[in-house]
Order: C-alpha cells, then sequence, then structure tokens
C-alpha cells in the first residue's frame, strides 16, 4: 500500500514534469529535466516525505476543510499506510507479509516479478553478446583516449552485432562501435567518441538502471512508463547538448548530421523500432539545432522551475507527519496536561470507512449515557469516553504499543505512540498520538488527522493522567464487533 | 553447408584453423591474451558454434573440432560479397580487385598460373 501512496503522489509530479517539459524542451538546459526526473525517481523509489507549506497538498487540504462534502482521494492516501498496521514500515512490513497478504499485493509481486525478470533477462542476453566484441586497432582511437583520460577504465571495442555505437558497464565501461563504422571519417569518429565518454562521466547507466528499478516497483502506473521513455530520451538530449557545448556551436550541425547517418544505419536494420526512435531521433535533431548559449535568463528560469516543482509537486502537506526513523520500544504516554484533539474531517467518511468493520454500530443514544459514566468513562463536553487500553482488552484485543521518535523543527522532542490493536490475527493501527514536550501535537484515530487547533467535536483523543481516552462512539463504530458497549 | 559466422565466431574458428584441434581452456587463454575475453565469454561463443554445427566436440577435456574448413566460410562470404556487390558475377569481382590492388610480379605469376590449370 505504501506503494500506491508513493506511485500516487510521484505521478502528480510525473505530470507537472510531462507539462514542463512540452512547454520548455528548446528553452531551457536539458539538465534541469534530468534533476527533476531524478526527484521524481526519488519519490518513486524512496518511502520518505518532506513537507512544506508551499506543497499542492496543502492547498488540497485548505480546499477540503473549506468544503467538508468534498471527499478528495489526496488525503484519504495516507490514512492507508497508518490505518493498516502500526505504521513503522520495518516492523509491520514481516506481520503484514503473514497476515494480511492482500490479492492487490499479490497482483503487485507477480507484475513486479514479471517486469524485474524481463528487463533482467533482456539485459544479460545482450551483455552476453556485447562481451564478444572484439578490440579496435585504430590508430585515432588509441590516440583519442590517450588524451582523454577517465578515472574510470574504458574499453573500446567492436561488434558486428549491433547497428548503433553504445556504451555499457556503470563501472567498468566499454564503448561498444558497430562494425560497419566508417573507420576513416574521423570527426564522425570523435563525436562518437565525446557522446559515449558524456555518458560515462555522468554515470548514465546507472541512472538508466535507476529508472528501470522504479517502472518495475511501479509497473502498474502509466505514468512511469511515460516517465521511462522520457527520461532516457533527455539523458540523450542532455548528452547531446554537452558534446554541442564541447565542440563549440558552430559544429552542431555537423554533429546532427553523424546522429542522422547513425540513425540510417540503424533503421534499415530493425524496420520495427523505426516508428517510435523516428520521433525521438526528430526530437534529438531539432534540440541540437535549436540549441542556444544559456543565457542568465534560462539559467535562473532552471533553477526556478527545479525549485519550484520540486517544492510543490514533491512535497507532503505541512501537517503531515514524517515517518522514517523508527526506534521501537513499548512504552505508554506520560502526560500531565489534558488536551483535545479534534479531528477536521467530515464525519460521513470516517463512518463510510468503518461500516465494512462493524456494519451494526449505533450511534450512543442519551439513555445509555447513565451506563457509560458507571463504566468510569470520561465526559468531555458530555459525550462518553473510554480508556483505550482497557476497554480494548475488554472487548478481546490485545493491545500493542509501538512509540518511535519523530523528532521535526515544529515540534521538537516529539514522540509518536501508535496502539495497535490485534484480534484473531487481525490487526488494526487504531490509534496514533505526537507527544511534544509533554503536550498533544497531533493526533489519529483510524487513520483520521486530528488538527489540535479545530475545534472539539466527539472524534478526538483525550489523555488524562497517564491514559489515553477515545470517544465511545468510536469503539462502538470500529471495535465492538459483539456489540458488548450499551 | 552453409553456415553464417559473426565475428566473435570466427575468431574462434581461427583459431582451430591455424593450430588443428584444440581444448577449450586453450581457446580461452588464447583469446584472454589476444582479444581479452573472459573464460566464460569465450566458452559462450564455443557453444554458439557447436550449436551452429561449426564446430563439433570430443571428451576429454572438451576439445574442440573444426567441421567447417576455412574454405567453405571463405565461400560463403565471398559468394555473398559478390551477389551484393557484383551482381554475381565473380569475374567482376576480380577485375575490381585487380583494377586497384597493385600485385607484386610473384602474385601475377601466381593467378597466371591459377587461370593456366581452370583452361
Amino acid at each position: 500500500m505504501e506503494i500506491l501512496n508513493m506511485s500516487l503522489s510521484a505521478s502528480v509530479l510525473i505530470l507537472a514534469i510531462v507539462i514542463i517539459r512540452a512547454l520548455a524542451l528548446h528553452r531551457i538546459p536539458k539538465i534541469t529535466f534530468l534533476v527533476l526526473w531524478a526527484v521524481a525517481l526519488c519519490r518513486l523509489l524512496i518511502p520518505f516525505s518532506v513537507t512544506s507549506i508551499f506543497s499542492i497538498y496543502t492547498l488540497v487540504n485548505m480546499l477540503k476543510t473549506h468544503f467538508s462534502s468534498l471527499d478528495t482521494t489526496i488525503t484519504d492516501m495516507s490514512p492507508i499506510n497508518i490505518g493498516t498496521a502500526a505504521d513503522t514500515i520495518n516492523t509491520s512490513l514481516a506481520k503484514t507479509a503473514s497476515v494480511n497478504i492482500s490479492p492487490f499485493m499479490v497482483a503487485w509481486f507477480i507484475g513486479f516479478s514479471a517486469c524485474a525478470l524481463f528487463f533482467l533477462v533482456t539485459h544479460l542476453r545482450w551483455r552476453r553478446e556485447y562481451k564478444t566484441a572484439l578490440p579496435v586497432d585504430n590508430e585515432f582511437i588509441k590516440t583519442w583516449q590517450r588524451s582523454h583520460p577517465t578515472r574510470r577504465k574504458v574499453e573500446i571495442r567492436q561488434s558486428d552485432r549491433i547497428a548503433a555505437p553504445l556504451t555499457y558497464g556503470i563501472f567498468r565501461s566499454v564503448i561498444l562501435l558497430p562494425k560497419g563504422t566508417d573507420w576513416t571519417h574521423l570527426k564522425h569518429l570523435e563525436y562518437i567518441l565525446i557522446h559515449e565518454f558524456v555518458h560515462i562521466r555522468r554515470f548514465d547507466a546507472l541512472t538508466k538502471l535507476l529508472l528501470v528499478a522504479g517502472v518495475c516497483v511501479h509497473w502498474f502506473n502509466p505514468l512511469v512508463w511515460v516517465m521511462y521513455v522520457l527520461a532516457n530520451r533527455d539523458i540523450e538530449l542532455s548528452c547531446d547538448e554537452a558534446v554541442v557545448r564541447t565542440l563549440g556551436e558552430t559544429m552542431k550541425s555537423s554533429y546532427a548530421l553523424t546522429l542522422i547517418g547513425l540513425e540510417e544505419r540503424r533503421s534499415g536494420i530493425i524496420p520495427l523500432v523505426n516508428n517510435f526512435s523516428k520521433n525521438a531521433i526528430e526530437e534529438r535533431i531539432v534540440s541540437i539545432m535549436k540549441m542556444k548559449k544559456n543565457s542568465i535568463i534560462t539559467l535562473v528560469a532552471a533553477v526556478l522551475i527545479v525549485a519550484g516543482a520540486t517544492m510543490v509537486f514533491a512535497t507532503e502537506a505541512k501537517s503531515s507527519r514524517g515517518n522514517n526513523d523508527t526506534v521501537s520500544s513499548t512504552a505508554s504516554p506520560n502526560p500531565t496536561t489534558v488536551t483535545t484533539s479534534p479531528s477536521s474531517a467530515s464525519s460521513t467518511e470516517r463512518s463510510a470507512k468503518i461500516e465494512a468493520d462493524t456494519p451494526s454500530a449505533e450511534p450512543v443514544t442519551e439513555k445509555a449515557l447513565p451506563e457509560y459514566w458507571k463504566m468510569g468513562a470520561l465526559n468531555v463536553n458530555g459525550a462518553p469516553y473510554l480508556p483505550l487500553v482497557a476497554t480494548a482488552e475488554n472487548l478481546g484485543y490485545t493491545v500493542n504499543v509501538v512509540s518511535k521518535n519523530i523528532d521535526n523543527p515544529e515540534y521538537p522532542n516529539t514522540v509518536e505512540y501508535n496502539y495497535e490493536l490485534v484480534k484473531d490475527g487481525k490487526s488494526l493501527g487504531i490509534a496514533s498520538l505526537d507527544i511534544s514536550d509533554g503536550k498533544v501535537a497531533a493526533s489519529m484515530i483510524d487513520g483520521i488527522f486530528c488538527n489540535t487547533h479545530d475545534q472539539a467535536t466527539h472524534t478526538s483523543i483525550v489523555l488524562q493522567k497517564d491514559t489515553v481516552y477515545m470517544p465511545a462512539q468510536f469503539f462502538k463504530e470500529a471495535l465492538d464487533t459483539g456489540n458488548k458497549l450499551p | 553447408m552453409e553456415i553464417k559466422l559473426f565475428d566473435s565466431e570466427l575468431k574462434v574458428m581461427d583459431i582451430l584453423w591455424k593450430e588443428g584441434d584444440t581444448t577449450a581452456k586453450r581457446i580461452a587463454e588464447i583469446l584472454k591474451e589476444q582479444v581479452g575475453w573472459s573464460k566464460t565469454t569465450t566458452y559462450t561463443v564455443i557453444k554458439k558454434c557447436i550449436a551452429k554445427g561449426a564446430i563439433g566436440r570430443y571428451d576429454p577435456d572438451f576439445v574442440c573440432h573444426p567441421v567447417v574448413t576455412r574454405e567453405q566460410t571463405r565461400k560463403l562470404e565471398t559468394t555473398e560479397l559478390i551477389n551484393k556487390m557484383y551482381d554475381g558475377a565473380a569475374d567482376q569481382l576480380v577485375a575490381s580487385i585487380l583494377g586497384w590492388k597493385s600485385l607484386s610480379p610473384e602474385e601475377i605469376k601466381k593467378l597466371k598460373e591459377i587461370v593456366s590449370n581452370l583452361e
């Protein structure tokens, strides 16, 4: 589920990059897009989030509070991971795997394996072929290589199995030239070598590998495939840009002609991929010919675009919590003050979520109130609140508390407590609260984020004398499957 | 028998044509020296040649034996060239070689011998 989350949030960013790319491809340095793709790739592959008040999700959240009937899906994404298990990825992973393997997980895994296998097999098969390449005995290439030393070992070989020059290997790179290369055309050779050396120096083989990893993990997301195609193209475009910069702008048409020549040879051999690569090569040629010297304005624009897009589309809303570094232990909160933390989510949304668990839940009636007071319920604005741990245990649940430090600048010394309720091998990550310097900074019930600044309602967590209280209504709806409560 | 061989495969065949039957291990040693292939790479290529029927092997020690001869391969490659570049006319190929390649008196003498043998 974590993956679906990451996929969805990265999709927004990818969409933004695709639009920016369409609008500004030939106007700003190509490296801009590589940086943007790298940000998107980080979002896809690393399960962490950075918060920013400029995040697009802040806007979404604002709209959501204003129009509570508007059920946007974006904030619904975050409850998923918190709601299913005690949300520490490390600790719950094994549990989730053994306890609730959902059909979605199975489907994802099958897709992932198929993708990974496909890329792996194709890669290995080609690699075995590349390995059989023969050395090149060419005076010009030897001299050129001597005058362009590299930190990593680079070999230049030739093969009769490929149609266009290529480079493979991350740490020990090999440049392969097709056998049909015109060895006497020194200018062409030089262009090709410069191009491949830029690839090597930039570790583009590694970038491509990471892109493949992104596609494998998010195989179900068409936008990630779009990103895969476009990012691969942008690697070439950016490389061309670097070559033209080394050669000087006057050489750009000559370089473009070399590329066209190579492409002609390639398409003669593999006619099937013609259509697709034609589009890409056209883009390359146009982009080379349109290349201008980078002015201050384009550089500033590039920096602004990267900073802006990253800030707006790659961050979470400020109120979200980061869930990295996990320090798990069993502990119980020890607060001194009573704080209420009401929910900002609409109650329709919440009951809709819970209905699946206990369809028979009924609201706490006036008549039942005295019974609750007898049970020792806490009176919060007239609504009965029950002690979380004791009540849950009475209802047949095992209660696990997981705490972790989630220090952040806004809430220093913050500890997050996750109450995980387990029954019949099923895990319900039901309540979570952050305690910052003895005060509740934020709390969560059944995945619904509660904001301390909001008005008190009956869907909040209350702390009193080391005990966590939750609304009786909530127990009835989410946990009381046997209708034990009045 | 027409077996089309790639450059890498020809490299292996070259050794067999020159040295006669050779063990796979020895081929790997030679090619490591010559073109920098790893042992597995050489073995992959040998296996391909066996699959194509260009090499036969016998145990012990995985000795490789060239099934196709250098002459057969040359004939195949040359025929292809003639068909592709000279409309299938072999005399045109010979003519064009004689046209741009200056031959030594010795080579000319040898060619004359070949022609007279054919007549």
